[in-house]
């Protein structure tokens, strides 16, 4: 049998730091004046950042508007940040409380999911796993369990729900989100034990050997 | 709608998520948009806010804190002699036929050369009998 194969971390670490370095470079350029130099930040978190937007929110609308005004609020306040964090830390703390702001003040929330799949092998993959021989056609599969997910997300308080999409989703470390929500890992890891375990109990009909 | 009995964990099912993104030509609009949100905010007047005061007040701090030092330091002075001329000015005592109470001593009916004057009191000196009025001349004592 193969050995699984060995994540370098070290290798991961210092990719990080590039790209954090490369981040000041910008940052300095616009800082300097130069404005055309923030397109970079933009293209390379915009999609990043939309998606947790959207995931917070569960409406592509309102996503789209929410990443354009963080994207502008970190643009206006580029001049505070003083580099003593990862700048996407930073830019993602701006995006957790605009959105925050946004779900607290809309009373009545309204769900407009994304009609669009990317990475088909994933997808293949994952509908590999259901076998029911009356499923129908994967699209109408896919649309359902997207339907059932983001109505079980919207259930979860904004910390659970925040936490669940930073770590599943997004794929952080518990360090990186802990750096974003100002908490301890403690309180990651157990907000994101109870998220979870709402979740299953939310998406009982589709998960197996689930007890409750 | 009735759910179907599937076979995904929980952790494969929020991996989905993670393929669900926007079509290619929504970020061409979307990039538009932004960059015409960003052209407005560049050349928008900055408005007043205490966080962009302060960061200047911290930038700035080589220039500005000598200067209030200065004036700080002027205005102790030019404080401390007004209230050393003010004091010396108003040591006045008055002479009062009834016992005053110190708790509402603000204004009280004086009695000086057998005529009865109202005299606004300044303030009472601590440990003795005397009154400070801020508007005669003469001394008197109890």
């Amino acid at each position: 049998m193969d050995a699984p194969p060995e994540v370098n971390l070290d290798e991961e670490n210092i990719l990080a730091e590039q790209s954090a370095d490369e981040d000041r470079l910008w940052i300095r350029r616009v800082k300097l004046g130069n404005i055309r130099a923030f397109d970079f930040l933009i293209r390379k978190y915009q999609r990043r950042l939309y998606s947790v937007v959207y995931n917070m929110t569960a409406n592509k609308v309102d996503a789209a508007d929410l990443t354009q005004e963080i994207l502008v609020k970190a643009f206006r306040g580029i001049h505070t940040f003083k580099g003593e964090s990862h700048f996407y830390t930073w830019l993602y703390r701006i995006a957790l409380n605009t959105t925050f702001s946004f779900i607290k003040k809309s009373k009545k929330p309204f769900y407009y999911s994304l009609d669009n799949w990317d990475n088909t092998e994933v997808q293949e993959n994952i509908l590999s796993h259901s076998n029911d021989s009356e499923m129908g056609d994967k699209a109408t599969l896919l649309k359902e369990l997207q339907e059932k997910l983001n109505e079980a997300l919207q259930k979860l308080s904004l910390n659970h729900r925040t936490v669940v999409i930073l770590f599943e989703i997004e794929g952080m470390s518990h360090t990186e989100i802990a750096q974003m929500l100002r908490c301890s890992e403690g309180t990651v890891r157990s907000r994101l034990h109870y998220a979870k375990e709402q979740l299953k109990q939310l998406l009982k009909d589709y998960l197996k050997d689930y007890e409750a | 709608m009735k759910p179907r009995k599937l076979n995904f964990s929980l952790e494969e099912l929020l991996h989905l998520k993670r393929c669900e993104m926007p079509r290619e030509e929504f970020w061409g609009a979307f990039e538009k948009q932004l960059q015409c949100r960003l052209a407005l905010e560049s050349t928008r007047k900055r408005s007043f806010s205490w966080t962009n005061l302060w960061d200047i007040l911290c930038k700035n701090w080589v220039h500005w804190l000598p200067l209030a030092t200065c004036l700080c330091v002027f205005s102790f002075v030019i404080y401390s002699q007004c209230f050393r001329a003010e004091k010396l000015s108003s040591r006045f005592v008055v002479v009062a036929e009834d016992i005053v109470c110190h708790r509402t001593l603000k204004q009280f009916v004086l009695s000086v050369d057998r005529q009865l004057s109202s005299v606004p009191v300044k303030s009472l000196i601590s440990g003795s009998q005397k009154i400070v009025a801020t508007d005669t001349c003469k001394r008197f004592s109890f």
